[in-house]
């Protein structure tokens, strides 16, 4: 706080940030500003350019344009060392802390100004210190991290960022991994480390958290930024409103009134990972709809349906037969596809041709003793990839070189052949252009039309309010709702996704 | 910010990929064909007699064991088990198995199935440690130490023949001119090629290797696909053990020291990604014969045996890195 100086009260204060990848513009001018001992809220959908936004200020991404002051001095901040020499430090979301090394050794990690030779006495009284600040104070600075919980990783690694003497610390979702009395704790050490005159960043889904403990709220849309807004001023509703904004009803297909029998029935399920079992039905040539922020465990439910997550209870019954799929391939087999949510990792063959990708998953079907016909194969997956609206004249290039949303779509199309009843999708248009979405949800609307029963899980609450014909909420691992989609107004939903009170 | 605009970039997203891309795949396919081309005019022009018969016939020869085994060795890759390191300890059992067999009165055809049979169970043990999460380099290192271990113990170390029979007609008989193991190594070569692109087994394999997680979710066993691979190894090394016994009439459990690294370095001149998922046995083919023709080249021109090795060392270099940046630019 030394260096502040009279010219600006704000300790950070950038503006006119732009940055542009490919055809997304993530950061369209933006203006952001912060005091000294302050918290600011970040809210926003998923690619509103919150994240974008604390790239840039940690030094991983250069913005194309706008500048960066810090005490009223203007900075260089184009690498992450830089960033850090500037006084700003990141607790990142996943845990950049080395197991096999005990606390204390890890507070020490990347630090400048180390003495030549660190004793252990010396090191053992350093961490103490700082783990005292985060409230870790019962840990042995010998421990090593590996032993640690999820929610003391991330306050050691708040304690590590401390050991950097940081004046802007951003936060970026802390709590999505934690429970509700470790949250409570994190909470409480950023409120702490304002106390102390740090300026905080925090970035997350969670109304409640930003009304507990942020100065003000600034929200991001469609990589824009609204004016900030002070939290005394506004309350949860305003809040949702200015997030929403105008939406373009017009991307979702119209919903056709297709209630078939329930073919899917889940009752008091228990899943590994969810605090408590789920009843759910689907039928015939719905879509089921799953929503809820990072971490609410949404997710969990179709990862159970795909046998990628174990069902340690309870029942669950396809067209009446109780479903037994001990792994993925005898799921398949019975006609449950399970679309990845990562794409690159597992969703697609990047190297691989298209219809190399969209056959991989039925090839027996075009086989004869074994031996492929690549004619038929190669008739099948331009059928699939011509009801998908993937290009057909490129079906011999490989799928990495397509645009992300090109990419989806094949990740989708792949299960065409394989005669699926049962749908299951995760974030069906995550990291996809507006023009590949309208295409996606028509035809995952169109999959219902041939009678299949349609699962998507997605933090995307627009999507899963257009798109979906029932819709079920999850909150920090509960089931808190479901409701036929026409008594969900966004809104509604929304508040139901980031706070468990207003359900 | 319309919507139109979006739909007009998306557009331009889906045409024609650039330049530097089409550039990048031209190089990946033809690079080898085109470098064995200029290789082999270069060799004409500089090397007088290379065109020679019998030149040509030790060149293909030469070639053939070392691109058999290749061509098997070229599934494990792409099922992204990187390499085995028991190719030599394998085709020499073939060979060490191969004359006992003979000499206790086993008919040659029924001789060469056993060996093939013998190997391919070899491959099966191996792929199974693989598939159940054995690093495949020391699962492969381990068993090469136990075949040539046994094989040791067995044979005392002494060479083994089975001189009532006549083996040599196997390596030297010459239909239409060329010697039959370049038949053998065609045949297997397009037999491999097509079990790799035609069949669902061979599919599954590239599958594996190109991504596991994307592979496992669409339902392919990465240990079936393991273990097969392993099978078509076996079966390579043991034809390519046949070959060589066959040619010398004998064998001993010190036979082929360099057959790994040189299969290995058949492979990966190919082309053939050493993190699997892209490549083909007729790519290692074609490998192992750029090999023998620049070894041959060197050796006509009277450079010392040193020279050779380091040269060859140095082309598998040059071309894996080559492949391998472009590759990251293609994809």
């Amino acid at each position: 706080m030394t260096e502040e100086n009279g010219q600006s009260d704000f300790r950070l204060r950038a503006t006119g940030l732009s940055k542009r990848y490919g055809a997304v513009q993530a950061l369209a001018d933006v203006d952001f500003d912060l005091k000294s001992g302050e918290v600011v809220a970040l809210l926003g959908e998923n690619g509103a350019g919150k994240s974008t936004l604390v790239k840039v200020l940690s030094g991983l991404v250069s913005p194309d344009s706008g500048t960066i002051e810090i005490g009223g001095q203007p900075v260089n901040i184009s690498s992450s060392s830089r960033s850090q020499a500037a006084g700003i430090a990141v607790v990142q979301q996943e845990y950049s802390t080395i197991g096999a090394l005990s606390v204390a050794e890890n507070l020490v990690l990347g630090k400048a100004n180390s003495p030549f030779l660190w004793t252990r006495a010396k090191l053992h009284a350093q961490a103490r210190t700082l783990l005292a600040e985060v409230g870790l104070e019962h840990i042995s600075p010998g421990t090593k991290v590996e032993e640690l919980s999820v929610a003391e990783m991330q306050l050691l690694e708040v304690a590590r960022v401390l050991s950097r003497d940081a004046k802007i610390v951003i936060f970026d979702e802390p709590t999505a991994a934690l429970s509700a009395r470790e949250t409570e704790k994190v909470l409480s050490v950023v409120k702490n480390l304002a106390v102390k005159g740090i300026s905080v960043i925090y970035v997350t889904h969670r109304l409640p958290e930003v009304f507990a403990i942020a100065d003000r709220v600034s929200i991001f849309r469609n990589g824009r930024s609204l004016p900030s807004v002070n939290v005394r001023d506004v309350d949860v509703a305003t809040v949702i409103q200015m997030m929403l904004g105008r939406k373009l009803e017009s991307m979702y297909p119209e919903r056709i009134a297709v209630a078939g029998d329930e073919n899917l029935v889940l009752d008091d399920v228990v899943i590994s990972g969810l605090s408590s079992p789920v009843t759910l039905r689907a039928r015939k040539g719905e879509i089921l709809g799953l929503t809820g922020q990072l971490g609410s465990g949404a997710d969990l439910v179709v990862k159970a349906l795909a046998s990628e997550t174990p069902i340690l209870g309870g029942s669950v019954t396809i067209d009446g037969s109780p479903m037994s799929a001990p792994d993925r391939a005898t799921g398949l087999a019975s006609g449950i596809t399970y679309c990845s949510p990562d794409r690159k990792r597992s969703g697609i063959f990047a190297g691989l041709s298209i219809v190399r990708n969209l056959s991989s998953s039925w090839l027996s079907s075009v086989a004869t003793a074994g031996v492929v016909s690549p004619r038929r194969e190669r008739a099948t997956a331009a059928s699939f990839a011509a009801s998908f609206a993937i290009d057909s004249s490129r079906l011999g290039s490989s799928v990495g070189k397509l645009s992300g949303g090109n990419q989806q779509k094949v990740a989708l199309a792949r299960w065409l052949g394989n005669d699926p009843k049962l749908f299951l999708v995760e974030e069906p248009t995550r990291g996809v252009d507006v023009g590949a979405r309208s295409d996606i949800y028509a035809k995952l609307r169109g999959l219902c039309e041939q009678g299949m029963t349609v699962v998507v899980s997605s933090s995307d609450t627009n999507e899963i309010h257009g798109l979906c014909d029932t819709i079920a909420t999850f909150y920090h691992g509960d089931m808190v709702g479901v409701r036929p989609a026409e008594d969900w107004t966004e809104d509604a939903l929304v508040a139901a996704v980031m706070n468990r009170s207003e359900k | 910010m319309s919507t139109q605009f979006d739909t007009s970039t998306v557009a331009t997203a889906s045409a024609p990929a650039p330049r530097s891309r089409r550039v990048a795949e031209f190089v990946i396919t033809w690079s080898l064909p085109l470098l064995l081309l200029l290789t082999l005019i270069i060799a004409t022009a500089t090397t007088p007699g290379f065109l020679a018969f019998a030149n040509l016939r030790g060149i293909l020869i030469n070639t053939a064991v070392i691109g058999i085994a290749a061509v098997g060795l070229t599934p494990v890759t792409l099922s992204g088990n990187l390499v085995s390191l028991a190719v030599t300890q394998q085709a020499m059992l073939a060979a060490v198995v191969f004359f006992p067999l003979l000499a206790v009165g086993v008919p040659l055809p029924l001789a060469i199935l056993l060996v093939i049979v013998i190997l391919a169970a070899v491959g099966v043990a191996q792929g199974v440690f693989v598939a159940v999460g054995l690093n495949p380099m020391i699962t492969t290192l381990a068993a090469g130490a136990i075949i040539f271990g046994l094989a040791t113990l067995v044979t005392g170390g002494r060479v083994v023949s089975a001189p009532a029979v006549d083996t040599r007609w196997l390596a030297l008989s010459s239909p239409l001119g060329l010697p039959l193991p370049i038949y053998i190594f065609i045949g297997f070569t397009i037999l491999t090629t097509l079990f790799i692109d035609r069949t669902v087994t061979g599919r599954k394999i590239s599958l594996a290797g190109a991504n596991r997680e994307t592979a496992r979710l669409s339902g392919v066993s990465f240990r079936s696909a393991t273990i097969a691979s392993f099978v078509v190894l076996g079966i390579g090394t043991a034809i390519s053990g046949i070959v060589v016994a066959a040619q010398a009439g004998q064998a001993t459990t010190l036979d082929l020291p360099t057959l790994t690294s040189n299969v290995i370095a058949a492979v990966l001149v190919g082309g053939t990604a050493i993190q699997g998922g892209f490549g083909s046995p007729l790519r290692s083919a074609l490998g192992a014969l750029m090999i023998a023709i620049f070894s041959q080249v060197m050796l006509l021109h009277d450079f010392s045996h040193g020279v050779r090795l380091a040269a060859v060392g140095a082309l598998v270099v040059v071309m894996v890195s080559v492949l391998h940046v472009i590759r990251k630019k293609a994809v």
